[in-house]
């Protein structure tokens, strides 16, 4: 990004700092502690209730911005004339502090689908508009299902896409501020923050490559399977095995960030009074292309799973949204009931290429 | 797009007519003195509140802009489909669109034009012929067939009994059963048949296609027999069109959404289609 300006906060002013977001009008979102321990982003009232040592949450709060479900409108059947309907208010403005890099590489993909591809959705543009990004960057790739390394444009901070950015380095904050939105946020901190120096910068990177040298995560060799799956190059064989171990239960695409699929529900309240919802839904359900003669296209674990990965690992899809549709943030490994998170589809398939070159 | 472009725009049901057992088709329309302004092949997504939304193709002529028809076959699983069918004249539903890309006809133009429609694959060409019929001088030989299982499966009789009778298209039908009464006097046979003894210039015409996928495999072959080139192979295709606007993801094909980018594709597009 163009231009982005950078500040020291020490590490014992973070605090402050946060407190400080509660001035203004927006809703704060933060990462929270369950009672058991889980990381959840949630609409926080003060300080005290974030959470910023944390790895990542498992459900993405890219889901302030996608919720998993959302009224499109309210209507009321009338006696007579037509039906009053009713669209919901504005969406509020609001902060999400210390989404992941992965998340925020997510938003991308999102903005690019849903903004940049005509027609905008409306509903989206609206929310992402009223968003601000307070991104918190990985010292080190914070869990051991993390593979946005092997991402495009992936790292363990963000290069673009934030509003601001905190990057702990040798033990205070640096602080990046990339957009109007985030000079807003700064101007909170402004007794806060010292220019940054050559040094953390520096630093900065240096801590990256050394952590991603000593990783030991998991190797998603993307590219390779990119290559194979554009070609339509990988043995059936491999769809077929995926397919047999899949429980299509959508576990990986309702938790995946960049995953924009949805539903349209209508909701009865009573016989003439109810709402149209969107919800989440997920291409990996059995009836997800089911059409009202009951025929199911893709009617096969094995199909699905080809097209999931198909949809986010092309340049056919590439071309549409300038993005691969994977982020590295491993929460389909976490969830996967039978083991094909997306590292190892994508280990089948490249064993699939050597199973045919030999 | 605006937020309020997944709202739908009030429209009254003027009239219903019964096509089969299974099939009706509705008249709608608008009451926002908005007129409704469409091209042929393009769809609609229509509302029953309660019940849902659904795609239909758009059966009326392109001419009409106060209210538009669509021919709704009710399935058990089609939640919108069987709605609709309850719903009575007067009734209130709702319209968003139009959607999708058109037929492009004005490329036609100069051309022969076959039309190729299976079943209810007629209401989805319907306005393609009623537009080149009133912009008749500009295309070449118009013919159309049409194929249905049994003559009561047909759709829109009384415009297919017009055709037959008119001196600017070539209308012919077939059935793949008679019926056991006896009634029907026509072809029978699958709609290939009526392929055979046709006269066509094939390079200098264009097909426009739609009916059950299981047909197409079979048609295109004929169109391939009579020399026309795949690039001249229009088909309109159907899957669960849920938002109409390429985000909900349900009418992907390989790396189409077949909404937005189509639902008209040519086979050429088609045989691109990384699928399935």
């Amino acid at each position: 990004m163009a231009d982005i300006r950078q500040y020291i906060l020490p590490k014992e002013k973070l605090q402050q700092a946060i407190q400080r977001l509660f001035q203004l009008p927006d809703e704060v979102v933060a990462p929270t502690t369950a009672p058991r321990g889980d990381i959840y982003f949630q609409p926080v009232n003060s300080g005290a209730e974030v959470e910023l040592d944390f790895g990542n949450s498992l459900v993405s709060p890219v889901q302030c911005i996608v919720p998993s479900e959302e009224v499109i409108f309210e209507y009321h059947q009338r006696e007579q004339g037509p039906p009053e309907i009713v669209a919901p208010p504005p969406p509020a403005p609001q902060i999400i502090l210390g989404i992941r890099p992965c998340d925020v590489a997510a938003i991308q993909n999102l903005d690019n689908f849903f903004i940049e591809r005509e027609p905008a959705d409306g509903l989206y543009e609206a929310r992402r508009q009223q968003t601000t990004l307070i991104a918190l960057a990985c010292p080190e790739p914070v869990a051991d299902t993390c593979f946005c390394t092997c991402c495009e444009g992936g790292g363990l901070y963000a290069r673009e896409g934030f509003d601001v950015q905190l990057s702990l380095v040798e033990g205070q904050y640096l602080v990046e501020v990339a957009t109007e939105k985030g000079q807003r946020i700064c101007q909170l901190w402004d007794d806060l923050l010292s220019p940054a120096t050559q040094e953390i910068v520096e630093a900065r990177d240096a801590q990256e490559k050394k952590a991603i040298y000593a990783r030991t995560g998991p190797d998603a060799n993307l590219a390779a399977a990119i290559r194979r799956i554009t070609a339509d190059a990988v043995n059936p064989e491999i769809w077929e095995a995926v397919g047999h171990d899949c429980y299509s239960c959508g576990g990986c695409s309702y938790l995946c960030p960049v995953c924009t699929c949805y539903d349209v529900v209508d909701i009865n309240y009573d016989e003439d009074h109810g709402v149209r919802v969107r919800r989440t839904d997920s291409c990996r359900l059995g009836g997800f292309t089911r059409e009202a003669s009951g025929h199911i296209p893709r009617n096969t674990a094995a199909s699905r799973a080809r097209w999931y990965a198909y949809h986010k690992l092309s340049h056919d899809y590439y071309k549409q949204q300038a993005r691969y549709g994977c982020v590295g943030c491993g929460r389909c490994i976490i969830t996967c009931l039978g083991d094909i998170g997306m590292p190892t589809v994508c280990k089948l398939v490249r064993q699939s290429e050597a199973e045919k070159v030999s | 797009m605006q937020r309020e472009d997944y709202i739908p725009r009030p429209v009254v049901i003027d009239n219903i007519r019964p096509e089969t057992l299974t099939e009706k088709s509705f008249t709608l329309r608008f009451t926002d003195d908005e007129p409704f302004t469409f091209r042929p092949g393009q769809f609609v997504e229509v509302s029953v509140l309660g019940a849902g939304e659904a795609p239909f193709c758009i059966a009326s002529s392109p001419a009409q802009t106060d209210a538009i028809e669509i021919t709704v076959r009710k399935y058990a699983e089609g939640m919108v489909g069987s709605a609709l069918h309850e719903r009575q004249v007067g009734d209130y539903v709702g319209v968003r669109g139009p959607l999708g890309n058109p037929f492009p006809l004005e490329e036609f133009e100069g051309r022969d034009i076959l039309i190729v429609a299976g079943g209810i694959g007629l209401p989805a060409v319907r306005a393609c012929i009623l537009y080149i019929l009133d912009h008749r001088d500009n295309y070449r030989n118009v013919t159309l067939l049409y194929g249905a299982r049994t003559p009561a499966d047909r759709v829109y009789e009384d415009d297919l009994g017009i055709w037959e009778g008119s001196p600017d298209i070539v209308c012919q039908q077939t059935v793949d059963i008679a019926d056991e009464a006896g009634t029907w006097d026509g072809h029978v046979g699958l709609i290939t048949t009526l392929f055979e003894p046709l006269q066509i210039d094939g390079p200098q015409t264009t097909a426009i296609i739609v009916g059950p996928a299981v047909m197409y495999p079979f048609v295109v072959a004929e169109c391939q027999n009579k020399g026309i080139t795949d690039e001249n192979m229009y088909f309109s295709l159907e899957r669960h069109m849920k938002c109409g606007v390429g985000k909900c993801g349900h009418c992907t094909i390989g790396n189409k959404y077949v909404c937005l980018d189509g639902p008209v594709f040519t086979y050429a597009q088609m045989r691109q289609m990384h699928d399935e």
